[in-house]
């Protein structure tokens, strides 16, 4: 069976008054069907840029957008995502196949419409439903979620964060898409309701054999859903790995780097840091785009030429010490 | 001691109409501890637990309702403003939002000399030690950053310019609401560790206001969980850490993964829902509604009152009393 996506040397840069900025810059992976994928980098690593790009919500200052996004999928055969027509998208895929929980998007809820109005209001418009259907499917969505159908009539203010959030996962979910992106969907709540959260993400997963996409900058939370973990460095994948393998061994310097500045309770070590800030994705440092802050740079290799993605040990990784 | 903080209650009084009663959001419901010079406390709570205006009250920002905050020997719970210059000039804040507590229109040097230059300290020895500062937060050159506005740092940058701000004037006692918890985990690290050698450096007692217990590790000797206004547990961090009695602080410990590829494979035990409203706060103990250990007719009527379970360790639970 083919995976579910496909990523092929995908490029998204935008304009600005001071040139292209390389948001996304030719990556490459695959997603297999119900496999969970963590997209983890600092901010300003185009991992939100690349979520956007999957489900082509580009920025209007779109300057080069290329590569394939092939979508695999029972119904519709092959479709590459970067082919099709904004229509086509808009009928076919999200929602349906392809949905996603935007980061702070519990607040995007508008405060002076019914929770039901918002939720059904994708299905009667884009998807032609009836309104009686439409809600019906809102209550059976929000059910999975934990929430009493009586939440549909109420207004966004009356709800806690918690339960903002449990809707707006509710409408990702509510079409049973194919893959579900994720975009820092805790971030803005609190420890315990973050758990709560990745609990009902990790129960839904089961039932409904949903794929994800979880983007976050934070592994430990990384670590509560994916199956593969992939590191993003300044628009470029440098480093993808199964679970296992990455959090016992992981590979890139930068990947060390970025699970050794991560302050744990329970184990017992001193943090360390990345010195030196994420290059600017205007001008990016030519080579390997790390080199700058890396321990183990060598000189006339890692400042001059760019390292691919290598198949090394079970994962990939783009770094010229493999 | 330093600091000692003795039933501190805040509440804000709230009308609804013009003829209905007055009612109390009780945000600091009874709060007590005490500090050593160069302790580090951290008060852990969730969003609306009344960490922030606990911290807001130690520093006499806001009025408190009732209870007593002693600082130096001195009483300093009800005394004015005019009174509580000397006070203001011995404490000191970082801020949670690098973003918005520093002034756009200022350069950075001109936000580094504001508060000596409310301290009356002459022009020359102000730049000497705003430049001092900024090498001691690792802004370095500091020619490079003097007259840089805030919108041109980043903001692991911004963030060590508050810190910078709040530590120029050599503070005794500062509060540090939420430092780190708008950076990146990869810059927090590094954040966290400035802080930490710049408050032993100058031996600062501070209080340390966060919801993440993993980052508090590497900064506090003590720790202080609050949950709905209420203290529910204090003691040596080391020791609630290792054993949490309270069953919120163990939900808290239990909800707050570290990095392991098993954690997939299993869900964690956390109690549903979330903090009730401080205008309406549950009846006994306040966690009584989302507790896994609750004892009907006793945890939902009456309210435990903080007990010493462990030598320094104190909790208010009916489960140790």
């Amino acid at each position: 069976m083919p995976p579910l996506l496909e990523l092929r040397n995908v490029k998204m840069y935008y304009g600005t008054s001071r040139g292209a900025v390389k948001a996304v810059d030719g990556v490459t992976f695959t997603l297999e069907r119900g496999e969970a994928m963590a997209l983890v980098g600092e901010s300003g690593s185009g991992k939100s840029s690349l979520a956007f790009t999957i489900i082509r919500l580009l920025p209007r200052n779109v300057a080069e957008f290329s590569g394939e996004i092939l979508f695999h999928d029972d119904e519709l055969g092959t479709v590459d995502l970067a082919k099709l027509s904004e229509e086509e998208l808009r009928r076919k895929i999200r929602w349906k196949k392809i949905s996603m929980v935007f980061q702070a998007s519990m607040n995007a809820l508008n405060p002076i419409l019914r929770v039901q109005d918002q939720m059904i209001e994708p299905l009667v418009l884009h998807l032609g439903l009836s309104k009686s259907e439409a809600v019906k499917i809102a209550e059976e969505a929000l059910r999975s979620v934990g929430l009493a159908k009586d939440v549909l009539m109420r207004y966004p203010f009356e709800l806690s964060g918690g339960m903002k959030q449990r809707v707006v996962i509710a409408m990702a979910i509510m079409m049973r898409p194919k893959l579900v992106i994720l975009d820092e969907p805790t971030s803005a709540l609190d420890v315990i309701t973050q758990a709560n959260i990745m609990n009902l993400l990790k129960e839904l997963r089961t039932k409904f054999g949903l794929s994800y996409i979880l983007i976050t900058h934070d592994i430990a939370l990384a670590s509560e859903i994916a199956d593969k973990i992939g590191v993003m460095y300044a628009g470029k994948l440098v480093e993808i790995a199964p679970s296992d393998l990455f959090f016992k061994r992981p590979k890139h310097p930068y990947s060390q780097k970025l699970l050794a500045a991560m302050p744990t309770l329970r184990e017992e070590k001193s943090i360390e840091y990345i010195p030196g800030d994420v290059p600017s994705l205007i001008t990016p440092p030519p080579g390997c785009r790390f080199h700058p802050r890396c321990p183990y740079v060598i000189k006339g290799k890692c400042d001059v030429e760019e390292p691919q993605l290598k198949d090394v040990e079970g994962g990939k990784v783009a770094c010229w010490l493999y | 001691m330093l600091l000692e903080v003795k039933d501190l209650k805040t509440w804000f009084p709230v009308k609804r109409g013009l003829f209905s009663p007055v009612r109390y959001v009780k945000a600091v419901d009874g709060v007590t501890f005490s500090l050593e010079k160069g302790e580090v406390l951290a008060v852990i709570g969730e969003s609306g637990s009344g960490k922030t205006t606990l911290g807001r009250t130690v520093l006499r920002l806001v009025k408190p309702t009732s209870g007593r905050i002693v600082f130096e020997e001195k009483d300093i719970t009800f005394v004015e403003e005019s009174g509580l210059r000397w006070y203001r000039f011995a404490t000191a804040m970082i801020f949670q939002d690098p973003f918005s507590s520093l002034n756009p229109y200022h350069t950075v040097q001109y936000i580094l000399e504001e508060p000596l230059i409310l301290r009356g300290v002459p022009p020359r020895e102000r730049y000497e030690r705003v430049v001092k500062a900024l090498e001691e937060v690792r802004l370095t050159p500091p020619e490079d950053f003097l007259k840089k506005y805030p919108h041109m740092l980043s903001g692991g940058q911004r963030q060590r310019i508050g810190i910078a701000r709040a530590l120029i004037t050599r503070p005794r006692f500062i509060v540090a609401d939420e430092p780190v918890s708008m950076l990146d985990v990869s810059i927090r690290a590094e954040i966290l560790s400035l802080i930490r050698s710049l408050q032993s450096k100058y031996g600062i007692t501070m209080i340390y206001i966060t919801h993440d217990i993993a980052t508090a590790k590497y900064l506090a000797d003590k720790i202080l969980v609050m949950y709905a206004g209420k203290m529910v547990e204090y003691g040596p961090f080391r020791d609630v850490i290792k054993e949490p009695l309270h069953p919120y602080t163990q939900a808290l410990i239990e909800a707050l993964p570290d990095p392991d590829p098993t954690n997939r494979f299993r869900v964690r035990k956390v109690p549903p829902g979330e903090p009730p409203s401080l205008l309406n706060p549950p009846s006994g103990c306040r966690f009584h509604p989302r507790c896994p250990a609750k004892i009907e007719k006793k945890c939902d009527l009456q309210e435990p009152q903080l007990v010493e379970a462990r030598r320094g360790h104190f909790v208010a639970c009916w489960l140790y009393i």
